[in-house]
């Protein structure tokens, strides 16, 4: 599974296919969301990035409770307004506060679930 | 999962509207809200929110600076307005505070909506005020063109009042004299010269009452001129502001009443009739006494008018007013048998449409503009070209 990059193409797919131990294979982060927005799997590699255990964000609503600092138009809106979706940006997660630069990738289509990519930016 | 004080503390940070950070003394951020994320990136052109001073310099001055100036721990910048600009054009209450000798907190907050209602009630105001000065000015030009245009309707009145010029007369009368007393005339002065000095005569007789003829076609042509920048200034004084109706309970018999012995003399000099037919009731609507007298003087004028062309000289001329109540309106009808129209009705409340030969069209518009601003109508109908026509006034009865 080491061959799926950030950029892989068809990422969607690929992800669509993977359990919970298979995405935390992956050396980027990854929420999967229902369409409600409910997280229904978090990686390892997301968990390590946000300093936020996995148990702290299943269950739990990603843009209301467990990351608001994306809940706006940049981010969360765009899964409301592009039922085809995968788009790159570059953004600034505030994890407990801090600063953090990221790049994020936000990918769904008709009948998947939601996916959110995290790879942390290189200075 | 219980929850702890620092995840109360950083769920209130989070959920905090205005945007928050707090920096070092170099301007790094340490710590930074969603808020302060949303507002920020859009504002940055990057991804990286790394350095406040970097990012905010651009819109407020020596930010730097007047950060190592201050201190005490406190306000550094309080609640100053920043503009942005374009792009992404912004208005924001900045506020930075030092909190200790190492770091300190930046609060953003997005005042953009207040400040362009601001702006825009700002703008409202100016714009009344200029509406307000403008009405004023509109006002005071109308009062004074139309104290002028009064003047010279005067004088020009003052070329009719003499019938006769006392020249013409003098020498028509000098030029009758000469013809009968020819003979005597020839005897004193030789009958070439006799005759000469009469055709000099006859010739000036003659020229003077041409220029007379002149002078007092000038003056017909004045006095309608007059008459039609006074009918302009009355429409434009309806709608200016002190044009403004000054409404009592008024009886619309009274008004017709009214207006027929204000235009006693020109139905008597034009050998018009008045028919009045007012209702046993009273026709009681509210309105402005004097706007009603003018309007019921401009549908007689308009209804004797009627009868100018010379095919009605011979035609007994009458002109029906009647009042009564219809319905719940009060209404007051004009009726001459006049020259009567073939156009549709709307077509002659335009203010360049007449149906007469010489007048303007301003009379029944101006009408109109009078019934309408007291919540009536004005109707105008004729069976045809010859046949007269009826004008009917229709206002709300007041009880």
């Amino acid at each position: 599974m080491n061959e799926i990059q950030f950029e892989t193409p068809d990422l969607l797919r690929h992800l669509e296919a993977m359990d919970e131990a298979e995405l935390d294979t992956l050396s980027f982060g990854v929420i999967r969301m229902d369409r409600g927005g409910i997280v229904t799997a978090y990686n390892s590699t997301e968990s390590q990035i946000a300093g936020l255990r996995r148990e702290q964000a299943l269950g739990k609503e990603f843009f209301i409770q467990v990351a608001p600092c994306a809940n706006n138009y940049m981010v969360a809106q765009r899964y409301l307004d592009a039922p085809e979706l995968d788009e790159f940006v570059d953004y600034v997660f505030t994890y407990i506060m801090r600063p953090t630069p990221v790049k994020l990738r936000l990918l769904q289509s008709a009948g998947s679930a939601r996916y959110l990519i995290v790879q942390l930016a290189t200075a | 999962m219980s929850v702890t004080p620092d995840d109360e503390l950083l769920s209130f940070l989070y959920q905090i509207p205005d945007a928050v950070m707090r920096i070092a003394g170099d301007g790094e951020v340490q710590q930074i809200n969603p808020a302060a994320v949303s507002l920020l990136l859009p504002l940055a052109g990057t991804a990286r929110l790394d350095n406040a001073f970097d990012l905010l310099e651009q819109w407020v001055p020596d930010l730097r600076q007047r950060f190592a100036e201050s201190t005490q721990p406190g306000p550094v910048i309080a609640a100053e307005l920043v503009r942005t600009g374009s792009p992404y054009d912004r208005t924001l209450s900045f506020t930075m505070s030092r909190l200790d000798s190492q770091f300190g907190v930046i609060s953003l907050h997005d005042v953009s909506e207040r400040e362009e209602l601001r702006r825009a009630v700002g703008r409202e105001r100016e714009d009344a005020a200029e509406a307000r000065g403008m009405a004023r000015n509109a006002a005071a030009v109308l009062h004074d063109v139309g104290n002028a245009t009064s003047a010279i309707g005067t004088t020009v009145s003052l070329l009719f009042s003499d019938a006769d010029w006392d020249e013409v007369r003098i020498l028509k009368r000098l030029a009758h004299w000469l013809d009968r007393e020819a003979e005597a005339l020839d005897q004193v002065m030789g009958q070439q010269r006799a005759e000469a000095f009469v055709s000099l005569l006859a010739q000036l007789r003659d020229s003077l009452a041409h220029r007379q003829d002149r002078v007092e076609e000038t003056a017909r042509s004045l006095a309608q001129g007059v008459s039609h920048i006074t009918d302009v200034l009355s429409i434009q004084r309806v709608s200016s502001a002190g044009g403004k109706l000054k409404s009592v309970e008024v009886d619309l018999r009274q008004v017709a009443r009214d207006a027929v012995s204000l235009q006693q003399a020109t139905l008597g000099k034009r050998q018009v009739e008045i028919e009045l037919r007012l209702g046993a009731e009273p026709a009681l609507v509210s309105g402005d006494v004097t706007r009603l007298i003018q309007l019921g003087v401009n549908l007689l004028r308009n209804a004797v008018e009627a009868y100018d062309e010379d095919r009605f000289a011979d035609v007994q001329r009458t002109v029906t007013v009647a009042v009564d109540r219809v319905g719940n309106d009060a209404c007051l009808q004009v009726t001459d048998r006049g020259c009567g129209f073939e156009r549709l009705a709307p077509e002659l409340f335009d203010e360049t449409v007449s149906t007469k030969g010489r007048a303007s069209g301003l009379g029944l518009a101006h009408c109109q503009q009078i019934a309408e601003s007291h919540y009536g109508s004005l109707e105008l109908v004729s069976p045809g070209t010859g046949l007269g026509a009826t004008a009917t006034l229709k206002i709300p009865l007041t009880r």
